[in-house]
Parts: structure tokens; sequence; C-alpha cells
């Protein structure tokens, strides 16, 4: 970047090229008021207020939109900007409203703190008419006010350029002006995703949080910074708090990862929070019904109970389910008290039936089975490639850089089943066939082997195999593809070229790549990809899978898998066992333990007798419900440590109240394997408490003291026996998290992985086969059924399905289906469809859309009154469920039928 | 008012005129959309952000700046009163309450047989003849209340015909 040097009142700075001087001046500290100006937005120069003097221009220039150049004399202070800054701000004000003392963004109001600051009272060109009003809108998160409006456009803007919704524009001009909703249609019923982006930036109380509103002004209340407990991005959120509870969420712009910017859940579904459904006692199932007991009774039930089935079975008839949702301190309890208090590696978790096949595939290739880059770095890539992932809903904020990246130029390819969001700003749109994704990949990898687009000398320095994958890939001709995939040849040959043509190249995929029986031969395929191209260890190039649950990164790496412990590594080790056993002070079981998938069948089969669950509602998220329901009715016991009452808890024979991520202490690591902070903010609901104090005490309880007083005792443990964590504490992550690997406290974390070496010295190619296992369609059963994430609600919808907005937007479950389907079954929009599978039947609503193909259909999974795990396939496909890691269940495809009901 | 019904047809077509780079023409569109229905419906507005692919708040954005744009239907004759300084002093203000009163109208507003539309503008460019009115593309000077009242009745007649 060329270097300029600038005057600013009087001082001489040193700067880039390309800046802008309201930058420079607040990258040093001189103040310059602004009204619409927004770092998340383009510049705009639209209020005038940031008007400054440069020398030799004909009139005053707008510090916002001017840009530094080679000796440039500016003054941000002369008598003429600040008189002209003063006229500007009395005419804002003239038409409005002065009711500060009753606004609700009075402490929060950016007009009101330049109105004090300037000295402006607002009344010198009142015209005393009133304009505007309060807009009634039947939505209950956004409350909008156009007499408050002072038309920055900030709103508009960050609608149209940063979320891409253009849910809300301007209507009418001057003084009539409002930002307006077609025809005045509610927030609810046009492009609106109640992301609340605008409000985020209202510099005013013109667009302000409902749910916020009467419950005490910025600084009456208490603002905690946390991270979100939704999706695996772990934006950094600051809760607002009075004496009742949370009033409201918002984010600080500048923050890692995620720049203020927040989606729908992020911001506004905390209501589960201080919901009267919590649990808030233990319950202890008597004579078939759960009754309230104390937390001793509770642990003795349990110790006494597992005990029994300990020396009755043996430790390996004992199952743990671990969870993503939890902190990191407490999976890594979690594993610890299966391992040590009960002797097991019987220790696993729900994001494992989601990326089970990242960790080994990514691992087994690269070194480590996780995300090679950041997200900030997505916007640095010239060309991105989605693959199974609906990224605007399922990681809306990681959209928003695919968006940003995608309208600064950026070349993406969108490879999905359905015709998601991102394929309408795709440059290549690859609409394959469910199932198809490694007969696309590795046609992709034929047309960049035959036309020697490959990186040779990245190949020939850094991986072993190529050979083999040439061998592999060389029948799999762009033009078979075309039959199976349903894909042009000449379009797959582009795609194929833009890839490999990319300098930096990067690979983002989630549970449509890995929620299959052959998941891994998906993620192989994609990893050949990257190294076949050399995208991998540079900054905006490597591979990318977007776990679903806020912690599923941390519940890997703390140990919560049946293969590994702590940081990876592996349980098969003897010197490594050796080492948590002088730690443990316990023997530790050789023996590798049950993977989720292979506990629903063992306990099926009554081979697991006990099964103690933390934060995961299986039932709701383990495919084939009705299998699972009888592998847990078959369970001598069973413990539920939750918030709700879920689906799965009905079950339990013992429950145990916990604490929520707004009501502990600890750290989530979120998808770029960033270690970050979470608070305590609000107290738990009645007697629940924390999951870390939960395991603790009933640890104590069975004989193996843990005397942990605090999360941060625990995540000291966590360091001394985990390298790649050893370098983070507490202290190091107070503002901003640090990403592992981070071996020393002088380590400023891994931006991204493999810039000097492999894991394993090379990577490694993994030539595979492609395979199609997927439950054939046939007469009875002609539709393909594929099921995955909304924007507006989260995994079984415990929380969400308890939150205003999330039920407004998305009250029920549907059906997505085509047209041309909906034509051949006799149905219409909205009506009452019963879908059928070879495992069970749902009724839901049809929702006709051409997001899906023609034999195609598509449910979201986050409703228990159309529960679509009672369609999909539990079982696994044999080949890989030998001793492989992998093993997947195939949630992705199966066979249905649809019927209209009667 | 009646409901009325729309036909979506000439909004395709005219959509269809304009081939490729249908962003940036997107106020001919509208201009010829407005001649078509004699206002802009709903359904035409959706239909255009559906085929340009140009979001209907953008669309909504643009037809609420421009005062020639309406999205309601028009009365078949716009009655326009000039209110520009000359006609002001010479007398617009009683030429305006007249047709508000015999048409039972307010300003903008349209009659429910939908023959009339009144409106106000600030100029016409024809001040020698101040007080005037337009009505639709024909212009009437020197008004008087009862002048502007006579001639409306005329309209009114040759309607019911």
């Amino acid at each position: 970047m060329e270097k300029v040097k600038l005057t600013i009142n009087g001082k001489t700075y040193e700067t880039e090229q390309g800046k802008t001087v309201l930058e420079v001046a607040r990258e040093n500290n001189i103040s310059i008021p602004t009204l619409c100006y927004d770092k998340r937005l383009d510049p705009y120069g639209g209020c005038r207020i940031c008007l400054v003097e440069v020398e030799g221009a004909r009139q005053l220039v707008t510090s916002c939109t001017a840009m530094v150049g080679e000796g440039m004399v500016v003054n941000t202070e002369s008598e003429k900007v600040i008189r002209t800054r003063k006229g500007v701000l009395e005419y804002i004000l003239s038409d409005h409203p002065l009711d500060c003392m009753t606004c609700e963004a009075t402490g929060c109001c950016e007009l009101q703190d330049l109105a004090y600051t300037m000295d402006i009272k607002g009344i010198d060109y009142r015209s005393g008419e009133k304009i505007g009003g309060v807009i009634p809108d039947r939505n209950e998160l956004i409350y909008r006010e156009t007499g408050k409006c002072i038309r920055c456009g900030r709103c508009v803007r960050i609608c149209g350029e940063v979320q891409q919704d253009y849910a809300i524009e301007f209507g009418g001009r001057g003084f009539k002006m409002w930002v307006a909703t077609p025809f005045g249609e509610s927030l609810l019923d046009g492009s609106c995703v109640l992301c609340g982006q605008c409000v985020s930036t209202c510099p005013t109380a013109a667009l302000f949080e409902k749910k916020a509103m009467g419950k005490g002004r910025s600084f009456q209340v208490k603002k905690v910074r946390s991270t979100c407990g939704y999706c695996s991005i772990g934006c950094q959120i600051d809760i607002h708090t009075n004496h009742n509870g949370i009033i409201k969420i918002t984010s600080e712009v500048g923050a890692v990862p995620n720049n203020g910017n927040l989606c729908m859940k992020g911001r506004f579904a905390y209501d589960f929070v201080n919901h009267p459904d919590r649990l808030d006692t233990p319950m202890i199932r008597v004579n078939g019904n759960l009754e309230k007991a104390s937390w001793e009774d509770a642990y003795d039930f349990i110790s006494k109970k597992l005990k029994d089935i300990k020396s009755k079975y043996g430790s390996d008839s004992i199952s743990f389910i671990s969870s993503g949702r939890c902190t990191n301190e407490e999976n890594y309890l979690m594993q610890k008290f299966a391992r040590a208090v009960i002797g097991t590696n019987n220790i696993d978790q729900s994001e494992t039936e989601c990326h089970a096949p990242t960790l080994t595939g990514l691992r087994n290739s690269l070194g480590f089975g996780t995300t090679t880059n950041s997200i900030e770095e997505i916007s640095k890539s010239d060309v991105i490639f989605v693959i199974g992932a609906n990224i605007t809903e399922a990681h809306p904020i990681i959209g928003l850089e695919v968006k940003k990246a995608v309208r600064n130029g950026s070349t993406l390819i969108v490879a999905d089943t359905r015709r998601i969001w991102l394929s309408k700003i795709a440059k290549t749109y690859l609409n394959l066939q469910p199932g198809t994704d490694a007969y696309l990949i590795n046609a992709l990898m034929n047309v960049i082997i035959k036309e020697k687009l490959y990186d040779e000398k990245f190949i020939e320095g850094k991986t072993e195999g190529f050979k083999e994958l040439e061998k592999a890939v060389a029948k799999d001709e762009p033009k078979e593809a075309e039959g199976l995939c349903g894909i042009p040849e000449e379009t797959i040959k582009d795609a194929a070229r833009i890839f490999a043509n990319a300098k930096r190249a990067t690979i983002l995929y989630g549970n449509g790549i890995t929620q299959h029986s052959f998941g891994i031969d998906n993620v192989n395929s994609l990893v050949n990809l990257a190294l076949l191209t050399g995208n991998i260890g540079k900054e905006g190039a490597g591979i990318n899978p977007l776990l679903g649950q806020n912690n599923g990164q941390g519940a890997f790496s703390m140990g919560a898998v049946p293969g590994f412990y702590s940081d990876y590594q592996p349980v098969s080790d003897r010197a490594v066992r050796k080492k948590f056993e002088e730690i443990y002070k316990v023997s530790l079981p050789k023996n590798k333990g049950l993977q989720i998938r292979e506990m629903f069948n063992n306990a099926y089969k009554g081979k697991v007798k006990a099964m103690y669950v933390m934060g995961a509602d299986v039932l709701m998220s383990e495919p084939d419900t009705t299998r699972v329901k009888k592998a847990l009715e078959n369970l001598e016991l069973l413990i539920v440590q939750d918030i709700f009452m879920s689906n799965t808890a009905q079950y339990a024979d013992v429950i145990l109240p916990a604490a929520c991520f707004a009501e502990k202490d600890g750290t989530f690591t979120n998808i770029e394997r960033r270690v970050q902070r979470v608070r305590k903010t609000v107290s738990p609901p009645g007697e629940a408490k924390a999951d870390w104090k939960i395991i603790s005490e009933l640890a104590t309880c069975m004989d193996y003291p843990m005397d942990y007083n605090s999360p941060e005792t625990i995540w000291e443990e966590i360091r001394t026996v985990s390298q790649n964590f050893a370098g983070i504490n507490y202290k190091r992550i107070e503002n901003v998290g640090i990403q592992w690997p981070c071996p020393d406290t002088n380590h400023p974390g891994t931006k991204f992985l493999y810039e000097e070496e492999f894991g394993n010295g090379k990577a490694r190619f993994s030539a595979t086969e492609v395979k199609s296992s997927h439950e054939k369609t046939d007469k009875n059963y002609p539709f393909i059924l594929s099921t995955g994430r909304t924007l507006y609600h989260f995994n079984s919808g415990t929380m969400t399905h308890r939150t205003k907005g999330s039920v407004q937007k998305q009250p029920y479950s549907f059906v997505e289906i085509s047209q041309e389907d909906a034509d051949d079954v006799g149905i219409k929009d909205e009506e009452m469809v019963r879908i059928t599978t070879r495992r069970g039947q749902i009724t839901l609503s049809a929702n006709i859309t051409n997001r899906v193909m023609p034999k195609q259909i598509w449910i979201p999974f986050h409703f228990v009154s159309a529960q679509a795990n009672l369609l999909t396939i539990g079982s696994c496909n044999a080949t890989h469920s030998k001793g492989n890691s992998s093993l997947m269940p195939e949630y992705k495809i199966c066979a249905a039928r649809v019927e209209k009901l009667q | 008012m009646s409901k009325l019904n729309v036909d979506i047809k000439p909004v395709r077509d005219i959509i269809s005129k304009f081939g490729d780079g249908q962003d940036s023409n997107l106020i001919a569109i509208l201009q010829q959309s407005q001649d078509a229905y004699g206002y802009l419906p709903k359904t035409a507005l959706k239909e255009i952000s559906r085929l340009t692919d140009i979001p209907l708040t953008r669309i909504f954005g643009v037809v609420t700046f421009y005062s020639q744009f309406a999205l309601i239907p028009r009365g078949k004759h716009a009655i326009k009163v000039c209110s520009g300084t000359a006609c002001h002093v010479k007398g617009a203000d009683d030429v305006k309450q007249k047709m508000k009163d015999i048409l039972n109208v307010g300003e903008g507003e349209t009659t429910p047989d939908y023959q009339f539309t009144l409106e106000t503008v600030a100029c016409i460019g024809t001040c020698f003849l101040a007080p005037v009115m337009m009505i639709d593309e024909r212009y009437f000077g020197k008004l008087t209340a009862d002048k502007a009242s006579d001639i409306v009745q005329k309209y009114s007649e040759k309607t019911q015909e």
C-alpha cells in the first residue's frame, strides 16, 4: 500500500492511500462527528455533519467520503467548520421531536450526544408541524417511529448492502421522506428476516427493540460481553440486563469475529432464558412419575444406580452424551467423568452426527480435524466454493461475509440440491442431484488434471498420493457426471477452471456434505480438490467445515469423543494414556468407546444399560426416532441434564436442571478455532446449576473428588494437558478470543493452519471411489427427502419455539415441494400433507416453491409437531461401521411419499 | 370504492419490450405501466419486481419519490388546479375550494365513480392566464369559481353520455 502524508490541524500524519480523511482522523484520536457513518457500510456523505476544511477545496468536504491525498491540509476545527456543522445540526433537529425525557434512546442517541457537545437546542428553524409517527406493525421485535428518523439512511443501507434483503427503502421525499416497506406491509410479510441490523445502526430511536422498551435506559442497565449460544460463529454479544433479566442483546462494531453484526436468533431469540418452562429443580422418577427431588437425593440416586450397573454389567454398559451446546470446561469434565469416574471411553456428543467425517477426513489427510481458516479471510478469497451448506440461514453472519466478498468482486460457486439464497449471487450454480457430491467433485478434479490446471509445485513439495488420485478420478469424466449429477458438462468444466485458476480459493461446506453414510468420501474429495489446486496453508485459501452447534468445535477438541482425550490425543496411545492416568490419578480404559450412533444401536439391542445425556435432545436429533425411542425405553437408567423438559427428558429416570449460556461462566470455541469467553449475566432459575458444577458435585458424590471452584480452574487443568491450548488463559482472552493452536502464552494464536507444514509433515490425498448408497426411490416412495435448518429456529427448537419473532415468522413446520409435484399430488400452497417413509410418517403444511427440484422434497428438523427424524434413516452403511470413526447416518437422503391429507 | 381486477398481461408486455438492462429502465417501465393501468397496481409492481429482479422495496421507493406516479386508481380525468404565486394572488384558493365542494373530494383524491382526480400543482407555466387549471391536457384560464364549476360540469355530462 502506498504511503501518503497529510496534515490535520497542523500536525503531519503518515498513512496509506485509499483511506478516508475520517478514518485517518479517528485512528489518531481526532474527533469528527458523524451521523450517517457506520464502518460496516459504504461511505455515504449524506448527513453533512462530518464536514471539514481542506486547503484548496472550493467548499467544505465530507470527511467520510474524502480520500486522503499527498500533501493534503485538513482542518477539522476551524471556525467555518464549527459554524457550518452547527447549522446542519439545527436543520436536522428542526423537525425532530424534542421529547428526550421520554425517549427510549436517551443515553445511547447519537443525535442527542451531538446536540449536547455542540450545544444546539434545535429551536432555530422549528416549523411546528408534526411530521411522522409510529408505524403500526404486528411484528413483535422491531419498533419504527418515523418522526425520530433523521434520514441518515443507515438502516436502508445495512439492509441493502450488508444483509442484501432489501426489506426497507426510503419512501417519498423531502420532509415527508420515511423508511418504508412496500405498501406499508408488516416486516413479517416482506423480505425482512428480522435480523434487527437496522435497529443496530439507527442513531436515534426511530428504530428500536420493541422488547426493550420501557425496561430502562442504556445508563440504567448492566451490559456484559459474552458469546452467542446459537450457531458456531461465536458472535460477540453484549447482554443488557435489568433486575428482571435480559432486556436486549447488541453487538459492538469492531468486535471479532462478527463486527457488530448479528442475526435474528443472536439478537432477539433470548426469551427462552427467563421462560416459565425452564427446569428449575431436580426430578426423580418414582413409580413411573417424575417427582421433584433435592440435589442430594438426585446425586445419591444416580450414584447408587451407576455403581450398580457398573458392577453388574461393566463400565462399558454406561454411555455419555456430552454437548456442543455446553462450554469447553463442561465438555472436558464430562469426558473426565466418563473416563476417570466410570472407566469407559463411551463418550460422544451430537456434533458427531454432523461432522464425524470432518474430524476423521481432515485429520487423516491434513493433521487437524478442523477448519483451516478464519472468518475474516473469506473476503480475501477470490473464489469461494460453497457446497452442501445453506449459509445464509444456518450461519447467517458467515453468509454476510460471503455476500460482502461477492459484492467486492469475489467469484462464488454454489453447489446445492436446493436453490438456496446464495445461488442468486453465484457466478456458477451447480444444481446437483442429492447424493452426487463426490461425483461432482471428482469430475471437477478430472477436468483440472486433464487440463493441467493443478498446482504442481505444491503437490510435489507438500503432498503424497497424487498418482493414486490421478488414477482414481481419470474415469470420472464430466460427461458422465452430467448424467449422474444433472449438471451440464460445460458448466462443470467452467466451475473447475474458475476454481483452479483462483489465486486464493476457499471451500465452505456444511452438513449437506457430511450427513451421508458416505460423508467421509465427500470430505476426502473436497480435501483432494483443495490440495490439488494448492489452496491450503495460505490466507484466504482452505477447507472450512461449518459446524452447527455453538461449541461443536470445543466438544470435539475437549475430548468428548470416544477415540480422543482433549486436544485430539488418542486414547489408544499408551504414552498419552499414561500422562492422563497420572493427572487423573486413576487407571483409564484402553479400548475405544462407542460412537453416539453405536450407543443407540447397543441400547436398542440391550447392551448399553445407562445413558447420561447432557444438553442434547437426542429423541429429536437422532435419525429414525422410533428406534431411538425403543433404545431409550430399554435403558435401566437415563439421566438427562437440560434446560427444558425436552422430548428426551420425558423418558428420563433423573432430570438435572442446568444453567443456559447466559447463566454461567466458561469458554466456547468457535468455528475458526477461537476460544472465547462466556460470561454469567443472570442467575439460573430456581435450583438449576451450571453443568460443570453438576458434574463436579456428582463426581465428588461418587468418591472421585472434583473440587473446581470456577470454570477458570478447569481451564487451567485443560491447558496443562493440552499442548495446543497451553497458551490460552482467561486473562489473555478477556477482550478478544485466541485461535488454537496456541502452544505458549507468547504465541498470538493461529489464524490459518498449515502455513509451514502439515500435521503429519505432508498432506495426503485420499483417492476415493465414489459410491451411491442412498435409499432408492420406487413406486411407493417416489420422492427424495432431505432435511435441514431454517434461519428462524435452532436444532430441536426448545429455545426458539419459546421466542417471539421466531414463532411469528415461522410458526409451524412445512415441506418444500415443487409446483410440478404439487400439481401431481393435487395440493395447493399451505394445504396439509402427509409424508411417509419406510420408517414413519408426519403431517405438515405444503410450501410450494422453486427452491426444490421436482421429485425432491425438503423439511426443517426444528419442529416437535412434525419430527423430521421420524422419517430419516438411522442405520449406517455396513462397510463404514467397522472400525471407522466417521460412522454417519443417512440424514440427508431417504425415499418418501407425499399424500394430500383428506 | 369498487374493487378493481388487475390484468397482469400489459405489464408483462411492457417489460418484455425492454429486453436486458431493465434495471436502468425502471422509470420508463413504470411510466408505461401507469399509462396502461391509469395508476400502478400492487399486482403490477410485484410482477415488475419478479421479472426484473429489482427488489419491490426499491420500486416502491421510486414510485413514492416521484409525484407523477400513483399507487391508487385515478379518475378518468385529472384536474390540476394551479397554486403557483400568480394564481394564488388571483384567487386559486376559491377555485380549489369550489372543486372540492362539487366533487366532494380532498386534494389528491378521486371521486367514487373514478371520473375525476383532484390535484394541486405548484405552477404550470401559464401565469398570464391566472388563475389556471388543467383538465387532462387542456388549459382553462382566467377562472372564477363558478366558471370552473361549469367546466367540470360539462366533463361530467360528456362522460355520462
